[in-house]
């Protein structure tokens, strides 16, 4: 039986879709991200922000199907090497370690470890919200991507400029 | 690659928009905010599978 709910693409949202047994509506957006590009000068296509929305402010109770079917987009996404994947966890409620904390498990026990890298980074930054925010970020991307070497080269790079203070 | 020195504060500011880009979609999923306001941020929901 399959372990994750059916998917589809909205033409006019522009998010992957599912709703639940619960009959809760999540949107999945890729966002074209050229931070990346910005930051190097140099240009890295293919690198987009994974966004993960209910629909309305509904609680839903845990439903496993839920991690199931955004591990089957993920594994789609990677289905094309040339993709890599930049998440970041919000610090609303000041959660953003907690839910780093679940992706880090998750990715540590998938399969995809073997083929997909994952680095990480901790920026503070005060944007004038009440309280100063601390992200927790991650880029991911395949090994076999053409463009790796770059990718880990720019991370670094950003780890190093964030570390100038320190 | 050419050799390449990123500032802190270039970070900063890439980290700020990013967030500022999630929030804007996160509300955009929530139906508080059009497709076209997010056209007029310079956001673009890609379909990548």
């Amino acid at each position: 039986m399959q372990n994750h709910y059916n998917y589809v693409f909205d033409v006019i949202t522009n998010t992957y879709n599912f709703v639940t047994k619960n009959s809760i509506l999540y949107r999945i957006a890729f966002v074209v991200d050229e931070t990346f590009s910005t930051l190097s000068g140099e240009e890295i296509p293919n690198v987009y922000q994974l966004i993960v929305e209910k629909a309305n402010d509904e609680l839903e109770p845990y439903d496993a199907k839920v991690s199931k079917t955004i591990e089957d987009i993920i594994e789609k996404f990677f289905g094309r090497i040339e993709n890599s994947l930049i998440y970041i966890c919000s610090d609303d409620n000041q959660k953003s370690k907690q839910r780093h904390d679940i992706f880090d498990r998750w990715y540590n026990k998938s399969i995809y470890k073997e083929n997909i890298l994952k680095l990480d980074n901790i920026i503070h930054i005060d944007i004038g919200m009440p309280h100063p925010q601390t992200l927790y970020t991650s880029m991911m991307f395949h090994k076999d991507n053409l463009n790796s070497k770059k990718l880990i080269s720019i991370y670094k790079q950003i780890e190093n400029a964030l570390n100038e203070d320190k | 690659m050419k050799d390449l020195k990123i500032k802190k504060e270039e970070v900063l500011k890439s980290a700020s928009q990013m967030i500022a880009d999630k929030e804007a979609v996160r509300s955009y999923i929530k139906g508080k905010t059009s497709l076209q306001e997010l056209d007029k941020k310079g956001i673009k929901l890609a379909k990548p599978l």
